[in-house]
């Protein structure tokens, strides 16, 4: 008994702690390999990169991973039906063989098993169940890219209009910027980012013919779709950073900067802007989650051929392989962004990397 | 001491505030000299206009509305009210300099102590990064921040409360400035940390010639230090004079009360310690036509509440703006 | 004179009549005026808004102005109930952990840190689309998939509470006294948090709300919501001879409750950080 315990216990530390490389060395390509190399890296380093935040943060990252396939395993064999209950009303035998030959256990437990296994000994995310002949990989690899330059785009967007107009606004509360941010904050409340992005097609695409309905395809097909879904972020960065710039001007520090004699966009830029904008830093985390849940409406919304599409899909028919490897996927790209917040926010605010 | 001679000269100076509820006066006609080398105490109660008349010689005014309501600040000749922008900030942290009371809250936590030392020279100066950070080391060293050199790349929270103030005062030094504003130095730091502030900024006044206007609620710490005292009094000043004449006679009701207020060790009794009863009258309070302390003044008379004394001068170098015979005034 | 200070604004008095406006509408509209949400009229589908139908009708010919009325209901239902189960889940977790201390509240607290580095509605979505067959349109999977993901940072907010109160003197004489923990943290420590509770309650029923209007728009929301009026709305909406009412009509409400919703919370936040600060 504990024996086998000790070394069901070994597989499973060696699971969790090769998964997060295979996940990404195999079907990914290098850029991400690369980052999450680099991350492992500097965590052996000890900490001289990152903070011990981060460093937390790492730790917390395969386990999480692990925790979050297991949780939906579970959830998806709770849930009725199965892959294989649907269209061909097999014997027995049938469904049984086709379960060998898929991998898919009868129990929960029993698949997130089989599937880890799967991941750390041959890096795959599995065949697809419900896709004949595809595998998981085959099927997300052409959809990543397109969900990584929307998101991305969005998320850059958000933040580079967000902290503009924030600023801005801050720097000189009741002016034009302000009531400007006030607008895109009400907006970004107020109206669903589906409803944003219908009025936008209506007015960009029917009306003016200036840029694609939907669909894919070029530079021309990502402006509306990262549009629609860099708005409800924008808004709350906007109000943060309005915010932070009128707190942070009021410390003393930033009359200190005055009395020294630095011109205002010296004040402003080098003194100022730094804890200003450590609101916004903190908030990036809860931004790419909201920019991943805009995105399933948004890639609907767009007929933008994302990873969202296959997720819905995937939960709809039971594709259990799909619906893990796109969770996987999703899950792995927030928590490393949130790795990169803890970083960038220890090397804006000093006390944070010192202290602890 | 005629204006001509001074480093500077303030002459009626007025503030304004604009706000919501109105046009705020925090300082009204204060007028006063300063030579180099000199030390000039501006003392008053929170709220008294003190902190708005130093921030004024900075040409730094209350935000958001405040303003030049009138008169004139001359610094080595030049005019400040009615400067633009830029002028101003070419004098700033060059000419004159400023020390603020909270040395955690005044440096940037964001920045190294090397970077917010150097910054002022290589604006100003226009040293080289490396020759601005050789200064900032030296200056650290000369106000006695040990181990200077490792100190200028750590940030300010690294740093004790005394050696903040310490880098604080480098800081305003790094141009070498005539004119150091130093707003309530000692007041967030310790007894000993005080005395120690104190004896640095008597030894630089000495060494550079400089001109320090000490801004202070606590008498104790202005007697230590300042040539003269202004006393401030609802954005008047009610009293002026060489600080030794001032202590042992104060010639306004209020000094007076001041005095009383202030522990002694030293002396032959120890008389009970008396709070000044009542409060300063508001800033949005519409001036009335009457001496502005009468409400809270012991001495008051008929001829307080028909209109504000003028500042008059009763002895030689002294003035006051009370209407009680000076005898009366204890 | 702190610089940040704005001027004060009626701000909460104007989300307060908002809100009061839209709920007692939408409560005592629909049998005061004996409005009727189901009835298909073939005849009269597509219709502008008119006199009798004051927001137009749908594709079917529904009454819409009936239709955005009684889809308030279940918009303001899913917020509010689903604030409820999350202040509740919240609470009951954070007060347990803060007020136990020690090794518990570690392990609770190291929970919570787990299911913040979920993104959460992306676990409601999964969850709706799994149980798309047996949940579709009904509003209990709704109220119970959002309130249950939504109670990570009131849990941290009250957990602070009560560990700073389990420390003060007050609850301290209380246990010598022979109170029972439970009345402690009822009677002692909830009310000194209940500032932070209301605040992050008022401005959870907005998000909520929010949040089903998504997924409604994915097809996983609730039957007759402001969200699938909105959603319903998005799908016909065109540059020619669109019926425009059907966006129009429910994205207005929605977006006034929502603003009047945020408006409150903000105010009230705003009242109590200057509470605070005092």
């Amino acid at each position: 008994m504990s024996a086998g315990h000790a070394a069901w216990r070994r597989v499973l530390g060696g699971t969790l702690l090769a998964l997060l490389v295979l996940v990404f060395a195999r079907p990914l390509g290098a850029g991400l390999h690369a980052a999450v190399a680099l991350a492992g890296a500097s965590g052996l380093a000890g900490g001289a990169l990152l903070p011990p935040r981060a460093l937390r943060r790492l730790a917390f990252l395969v386990p999480s991973l692990a925790l979050l396939v297991l949780l939906t395993c579970l959830l998806m064999y709770v849930a009725p039906g199965s892959p294989f209950a649907s269209e061909r009303v097999a014997a027995p035998q049938v469904e049984q063989a086709l379960r060998a030959q898929y991998g898919v256990p009868r129990s929960g437990v029993a698949f997130f098993a089989v599937y880890m296994e799967r991941l750390v000994v041959e890096g795959s995310l599995g065949p697809s169940l419900k896709v004949q002949g595809r595998s998981v990989a085959q099927l997300l690899l052409p959809a990543l890219p397109v969900s990584l330059a929307l998101g991305g785009l969005a998320l850059v967007l958000a933040l580079g209009v967000g902290v503009l107009v924030g600023v801005r606004a801050g720097l000189r509360p009741g002016s034009l910027a302000d009531r400007a941010s006030l607008a895109l904050t009400l907006v970004g409340i107020a109206l669903p980012s589906f409803v944003v992005g219908a009025l936008l097609a209506i007015v960009f695409a029917l009306r003016l013919g200036w840029l694609p309905v939907a669909g894919w395809g070029g530079a021309r097909h990502l402006v509306l779709p990262a549009i629609t879904l860099s708005l409800p972020p924008a808004a709350t960065i906007a109000r943060l950073a309005r915010g932070g710039t009128i707190e942070t001007l009021a410390q003393d520090f930033v009359r200190t900067a005055r009395a020294k004699g630095l011109p205002e966009r010296v004040v402003v830029w080098r003194h100022a802007l730094r804890g200003a904008l450590l609101p916004v830093v903190s908030y990036l985390g809860p931004a790419a989650a909201a920019i991943l849940t805009g995105s399933f409406v948004v890639e609907t919304l767009f007929g933008v051929p994302g990873m969202g599409q296959w997720f819905v899909k995937g939960a709809v028919n039971r594709d259990y392989s799909v619906v893990l490897g796109t969770t996987l996927l999703y899950a792995s790209l927030v928590t490393l962004l949130n790795l990169a917040v803890d970083a960038a926010y220890a090397w804006l605010d000093p006390r944070v990397a010192e202290d602890a | 001491m005629t204006g001509d001679g001074a480093l500077l000269a303030v002459r009626d100076l007025s503030v304004g505030i604009d706000g919501p509820g109105g046009v705020l006066r925090p300082v009204e006609g204060v007028s006063f000299e300063l030579c180099a080398g000199e030390t000039l105490g501006l003392v008053g109660e929170s709220g008294c206009g003190k902190t708005v008349t130093a921030l004024a010689l900075l040409g730094l005014l209350p935000r958001p509305g405040g303003f030049f309501a009138g008169g004139s600040i001359r610094l080595e000749g030049r005019e400040l009210v009615g400067a633009g922008e830029a002028e101003l900030a070419r004098l700033r942290g060059r000419r004159v300099a400023a020390v603020f009371q909270d040395p955690s809250a005044s440096l940037n936590p964001y920045l190294t102590l090397g970077e917010q030392l150097a910054e002022g020279p290589m604006h100003h100066l226009g040293l080289s990064r490396r020759e601005a950070l050789a200064r900032a080391e030296a200056l650290l060293a000369r106000v006695g921040v040990a181990d200077a050199g490792a100190r200028l790349r750590v940030h300010p929270h690294a740093l004790s409360g005394g050696q903040r103030q310490r880098a604080m005062i480098a800081m305003a030094l790094a141009c070498e400035p005539a004119l150091l504003v130093a707003d309530e130095p000692t007041t967030a730091l310790d007894v000993t940390l005080q005395a120690q502030i104190l004896e640095l900024l008597r030894a630089l006044r000495a060494e550079r010639g400089l001109a320090v206007l000490l801004v202070s609620h606590d008498l104790g710490v202005v007697a230590e230090l300042c040539d003269r005292l202004l006393v401030l009094y609802a954005g008047r000043v009610v009293e002026s004079g060489p600080t030794p004449e001032i202590l042992a006679r104060p010639a306004h009701p209020y000094t007076a009360a001041l005095l009383r207020a202030l522990p002694r060790l030293e002396g032959p009794t120890a008389p009970r310690l008396e709070a000044l009863p009542g409060l300063p009258p508001g800033l949005d309070a519409p001036a009335p036509d009457a001496c502005r302390f009468a409400p809270r003044c012991a001495l008051v008379r008929d001829a307080c509440l028909r209109g504000e004394p003028p500042l008059v001068p009763f002895a030689p170098r002294r003035a006051r703006r009370c209407v009680a015979p000076v005898e009366e005034v204890r | 004179m702190k610089p940040n200070e704005r001027p004060r604004s009626p701000r909460a008095r104007v989300g307060a009549a908002l809100l009061l406006c839209v709920i007692a509408l939408c409560a005592v509209g629909p049998p005061l005026l004996g409005l009727d949400a189901e009835t298909t009229a073939p005849e009269q589908r597509l219709e502008a808004p008119s006199l009798a139908h004051p927001f137009g009708t749908d594709a079917v010919g529904r009454d819409l102005f009936a239709r955005v009325l009684l889809g308030g209901r279940t918009s303001l239902l899913v917020g509010f109930a689903a604030t409820l189960v999350s202040v509740g889940i919240g609470v009951l977790y954070g007060a347990v952990a803060g007020y136990r201390g020690g090794r518990l509240d570690d392990a609770m607290m190291r929970v919570v840190d787990f299911l913040y580095a979920i993104p959460y509605m992306f676990l409601v979505i999964l969850v709706m689309l799994l149980f798309r067959d047996t949940a579709r349109g009904r509003p209990l999977p709704v109220f119970l998939a959002l309130g249950l993901v939504q109670w990570l940072t009131l849990a941290r907010i009250v957990r602070g509470e009560a560990l700073r109160l389990r420390g003060a003197e007050f609850v301290q004489a209380l246990r010598v006294l022979g109170a029972s923990d439970a009345r402690i943290l009822l009677r002692h420590v909830l009310p000194n948090a209940f500032g932070p509770i209301v605040v992050y309650g008022a401005l959870t029923v907005p998000h909520v709300i929010l949040l089903e209007s998504f997924l409604s728009f994915l097809g996983l929301g609730i039957d007759l919501s402001w969200g699938q009026l909105v959603a319903e709305g998005v799908a016909v909406v065109n540059p020619i001879a669109s019926p425009w009412w059907l966006l129009a009509a429910p994205a207005a409400f929605l977006a006034t409750t929502l603003l009047a919703l945020q408006l409150l919370g903000d105010a009230l936040r705003d009242a109590l950080d200057a509470r605070l600060a005092r």
